[in-house]
């Protein structure tokens, strides 16, 4: 059994003050359990004031995570907070690790961090928990596909590093007071887990009746739809124009696989070439049947409600972390931090602990119709672990 | 005044300064946090908004196509579809109902209660009806379909409409209008009637020609078995007999180009029934025997000892496939052997009666394989010059098979020989419902069992009573329906023999009349039905019209037998020990004990010269003779007795003309008396 300590500041500048009010939201003197790790979302604000480093001076146990642009825990949300959680547990045990320089080299990275962190646990994982970086080297669908590889197909759930500069730059994955824009970071979990999982779709009534082909693409970059260039064909659906993909990246795309698994959807990022290519935050595989959704406001909010209430029915006083994709919080418009509001809402009063956080890319099972798992990299979805 | 702003405090140390500065700083630097944070907001909310506003106008382009295409679609539609709200008005309705309303624009009634338009469409009943229909609709939550022929321009162009009433309901499964869909089917229906019509003239011509081709070939066939030979010399005999065979063979090939007819017009019906499978390959087996044997060629059979005794089959047509390919392999054998088999096979988990036959004759090209079972077409036919045939008999059988869901193979090699097999499922009898009628002894009647042959046909007429006089019948005829009624209110007949095919008042009628007659006789008297007409449907057209049973034109002798059998009051007959012999002679052989007739009053009288008269008209000698010579030794009045005996001279010397006129001068008489009486 895991038990979720949260707390959470919005004090950047003065360190000492951010870390004395985080430590004594946490009183771990009273709560600590024998083995422990934490899990802190913030803005690069945090970690270049040194905050999240001194934190981590006075923790006992491995501080790892990620930036974002929204993170929310403890009835507190919005983008300039820190949030932390700290899973704490006697019987289920923890080990957690960063790697070098990823490069465009995954397979590596993760063999390599895998290989130290599964040693470190002294078994199996049940349960990893990596925090990616942004890389424009690899996807986060080569990330995925590695870790599955390597620990013989264990439950994944995690993110990837986002934040909150326009430019996508400056995404930092954490670990133990280090961040890196180019480091894999990875919690592995071992001993008496068994974690649940659940995961907000964009609604059907929300997707255009159009469908076409993906027949031609490479790992993250769609070529051609339907025989034609990917932005032309996003052009003859009227939802960008020639010059200006701008819009297309609040768009969800759905991707269906047609092998009984449920839909991957992707968020288109950026034109990727000069022939009309568009860059893509996961992989577009050739054969798949292609949609694209829209979402406002409502679908995001109620989405996430929907999701959360389903999770709580099961939860049952256990912990939640919560990934949502940023790209849900741009369909939100000037209220931008609406569905942390109404997930914070939810959650008031209730037992359970959790943590709330904007993911650059959600890692999470999905399951076929026969129950067998798949670990996917998704964009645009809400992904729940019931810890 | 005083100074009220507060002022600034003093700062006076430097620690002072450097704490406000760096105080300063922080805020500075919370403030371009602050700014940077509504910046990125910003930034995503432009994103949001172009998209928000690009699908806005794709979707208001894309909602706007649509709207055109549906307009397009329901403008330009032939079916005529009208939306109703909850309330019954008039919603919407295409183009093609506004222009058979005559109605320029929807305005004019828009928000109209479809009573209101109905009525006018089609008339208050047809509202009525359509009112109905849709409150079925809406009880049944179902479309409802319905058929209306309506006068659409008042002017008698009556078409007729499938009319579809859909209860439409919405997302909360509330009643929220009816959809009513008119579709305008005139034309597909008189096409249907059209092609019913034309399949109906197939049947009458199929029925017809059979009727036509029959008709003479029972009077050739009929007579030519009634016919006496014992006074022909060999050589007449001979050219008897060769007619004979060829009026069959006739009637064989007739037989087949009918059963042509029938599969082309979908009308060959199979008749199953339990029959003996043994005695029926046991029957082919010895006619081909005695064919090959006469073509000197060797022949042989066998059968399969597990097959079952009764097997469930439409006889007639397993005889007609084994014989055909039997016959086939026998003409096209010119020397060495043809063998027959029959066994038991199974396939495909089901079981099959396999009928075989080899033969050593000219073989089949394998290019010429996929022309065997073509109609009319007799393959190689330099080789086979001189073998007649019409060309329809693999053919038919083929059709036959499959009608039956058997399987017709074919194995040859040219100049060598053929083996053709069929396969015919098999279905195990009973064997106690094998009908045995045919195997019965022959009836003889007593000298008081009354026939009535009705018919338009003189000739089938004579047939018809000849071969009743081999059963010691005396029949009288009639001509027509209308002579059948006015004969059987006259006198109780125990069997009628009715053509059906007749001028005027056909049998069909005439039966349904004497149906009709008051009396309880009259429901129960045995009417036969005497046809030529062999298609399908024609035997239950005759039970339905009140007839009992059937038999067909040319009238086979042993179902005559059986059907007198039947049919016949049981103490008026007896049966006899003796093969079917269907000759003249035979009426000799039983009950002619000549005996005078006891006291005959008028009105008997009547009846006997009225049947007397039958018999020299049509010329049945064996009858004639005998009842006028009965009618001259029974009859002892001074006044008629003369009559008597001149007709007794006229008949003995077959002068039929001067016997029926003297039996009408005594008839006059009598029927005089009776009237005084």
């Amino acid at each position: 059994m895991i038990k979720m300590l949260t707390a959470c500041t919005r004090e950047i500048d003065y360190v000492d003050a951010a870390v004395d009010e985080l430590l004594a939201q946490l009183d771990l003197g009273r709560n600590q359990l024998k083995n422990s790790v934490g899990i802190v979302h913030c803005t690069e604000d945090f970690l270049d004031s040194g905050v999240v480093k001194a934190l981590k001076g006075k923790l006992t146990f491995d501080l790892v995570g990620c930036t974002s642009n929204g993170t929310a825990a403890r009835g507190e949300f919005g983008q300039l907070l820190l949030t932390l959680s700290v899973l704490t547990s006697d019987d289920v045990c923890f080990a957690a690790g960063i790697s070098g320089e990823v490069g465009g080299d995954a397979a590596g990275a993760v063999k390599e961090l895998y290989g130290r962190i599964e040693a470190e646990l002294a078994e199996k994982p049940k349960l990893l928990m990596p925090f990616t970086p942004f890389s424009p080297l690899v996807g986060g669908d080569e990330f995925v596909a590695e870790m599955d590889k390597a620990s013989g197909g264990a439950a994944i759930f995690g993110t990837r590093a986002y934040g909150t500069t326009i430019d996508f730059t400056n995404f930092y994955t954490i670990y133990n007071g280090q961040y890196s824009t180019d480091k894999l970071v990875i919690v592995a979990f071992g001993g008496n887990i068994v974690p649940e999982f659940l995961v907000a779709y964009v609604s059907e009534n929300r997707v255009f009746k159009q469908k076409a082909i993906i027949t031609a693409a490479d790992k993250n970059v769609l070529h051609k739809v339907n025989n034609m260039s990917a932005i032309d064909y996003f052009i003859s659906l009227g939802i960008i124009e020639k010059g200006d993909m701008r819009g297309l990246i609040t768009m969800p795309v759905l991707l269906g696989l047609n092998d009984g698994t449920p839909v991957l959807m992707r968020t288109a990022f950026s034109p990727a070439d000069r022939e009309g290519s568009i860059l893509f935050c996961g992989e577009t595989p050739v054969g798949a049947t292609l949609g694209v959704a829209i979402m406002d406001a409502d679908d995001v909010v109620s989405s996430a409600e929907n999701i959360l209430r389903e999770a709580l029915e099961k939860a049952q006083g256990r912990s939640l972390l919560i990934y949502s994709c940023a790209a849900r919080s741009f369909a939100l418009g000037a209220e931008s931090d609406a569905e942390l509001k109404k997930i914070v809402e939810c959650m008031d009063g209730r037992p359970e602990s959790y943590q709330v956080t904007y993911s650059g890319g959600e890692i999470c099972p999905v399951f076929n119709k026969e129950g067998k798992m798949f670990n996917r990299f998704n964009n645009n979805i809400l992904i729940i672990c019931i810890l | 005044m005083a100074n009220t702003q507060q002022s600034p405090p003093q700062l006076t140390t430097l620690e002072e300064l450097e704490a406000e500065n760096a105080n300063l700083r922080v805020e500075i630097k919370r403030l371009n946090r602050q700014i940077k944070s509504m910046n990125f907001t910003m930034e995503q909310n432009k994103n949001a908004y172009v998209a928000r506003s690009r699908v806005s106008a794709t979707v208001l382009a894309e909602k706007s196509r649509q709207e055109k295409y549906l307009n397009l679609l329901l403008e330009n539609s032939p079916d005529t579809i009208i939306l109703l709200d909850r309330n019954g008005c008039f919603a919407y309705c295409t183009a093609a109902f506004l222009n058979l309303l005559n109605v320029s624009n929807f305005g004019l009634i828009d928000g109209a209660k479809f009573t209101e338009v109905f009525n006018d469409f089609g008339g208050t009943d047809f509202s009525k009806r359509v009112g109905c229909t849709l409150k079925r609709a809406l009880e049944s939550r179902k479309t409802i379909r319905d058929e209306e022929t309506i006068d659409v321009d008042g002017k008698g162009s009556r078409r007729i409409y499938a009319i579809h009433i859909t209860p439409m309901f919405d997302e909360a499964n509330t009643f929220d209008g009816t959809m009513v869909l008119f579709h305008d089917t005139t034309d597909a229906v008189l096409a249907k009637r059209q092609a019913e019509d034309a399949n109906s003239a197939k049947s009458r011509f199929l029925a017809s020609m059979s009727h036509e081709i029959r008709t003479p070939m029972n009077a050739i066939i009929g007579m030519s078995d009634l016919m006496r030979v014992d006074n022909l010399d060999n050589l007449q005999q001979r050219y008897f007999a060769d007619i004979k065979k060829m009026a069959k063979a006739l009637l064989q090939i007739i037989n087949d180009i009918l059963d042509f007819s029938k599969i082309e017009a979908g009308k060959l019906e199979l008749i199953p029934a339990d029959f003996h499978l043994a005695e029926l390959y046991d029957n082919i087996c010895s006619m081909s025997k005695f064919t090959a044997n006469a073509k000197e060629l060797e022949f042989s059979s066998s059968i399969d000892a597990s097959l079952p005794a009764a097997v469930y089959g439409d006889a007639v047509r397993f005889r007609q496939i084994f014989t055909n390919i039997t016959n086939n392999a026998i003409k096209y054998t010119r020397k060495g052997s043809v063998s027959l088999a029959l066994r038991r096979h199974a396939q495909g988990g089901r079981e099959y009666i396999e009928f075989s036959v080899k033969d050593t004759g000219i073989g089949i090209k394998q290019e010429d394989m996929p022309k065997l079972f073509e109609v009319f077409s007799q393959l190689d036919l330099k080789k086979n010059k001189g073998i007649v045939g019409t060309g329809l008999g693999l053919s038919i059988t083929k059709n036959l098979v499959s009608m039956m869901g058997g399987e017709l193979k074919v194995e040859s090699e040219y100049g060598k020989g053929s083996v053709f097999t069929v396969l015919l499922p098999l279905i195990e009898g009973d064997p106690d419902n094998i009908d045995r009628s045919n195997e019965l002894a022959r009836v003889m009647a007593k000298d008081d069992a009354t026939v009535l042959v009705v018919d338009d046909n003189h000739i089938n007429i004579t047939v018809a009573l000849g071969l009743l006089a081999t059963h010691n019948i005396s029949g009288n005829a009639a001509d027509s329906g209308e002579q059948a009624i006015e004969k059987v209110k006259g006198k109780q007949y125990d069997i009628v023999f009715m053509d059906h095919m007749m001028p005027g008042m056909d049998g069909i009628e005439a039966t349904k009349r004497i149906r009709g007659i008051k009396g309880e006789f009259y429901k129960r008297l045995p009417i036969i039905a005497l046809t030529a007409n062999a298609v399908t449907g024609a035997r239950d057209t005759f039970i339905e019209s009140g007839m009992n049973d059937f038999i067909s034109k040319p009238i086979e002798p042993a179902q005559l037998n059986s059907v007198l059998a039947k049919w016949l009051p049981p103490e008026k007959i007896m049966f006899v020990n003796d093969t079917v012999k269907p000759t003249a002679d035979a009426a000799q052989d039983v009950c002619d004990d000549g005996a005078a007739l006891a006291f005959l009053d008028n009105a008997m009288l009547i009846d006997k010269l009225e049947t007397l008269n039958d018999a020299c008209f049509y010329g049945i000698d064996g009858n004639a003779a005998k009842m006028a010579a009965q009618l001259e030794d029974s009859v002892d009045d001074e006044r008629i007795g003369g009559y008597f005996q001149e007709i007794s001279r006229f008949v003995r010397e077959l002068e039929y003309e001067k016997a029926t006129e003297k039996i009408a001068e005594v008839l006059a008489i009598l029927k005089k008396e009776q009237q005084k009486m």
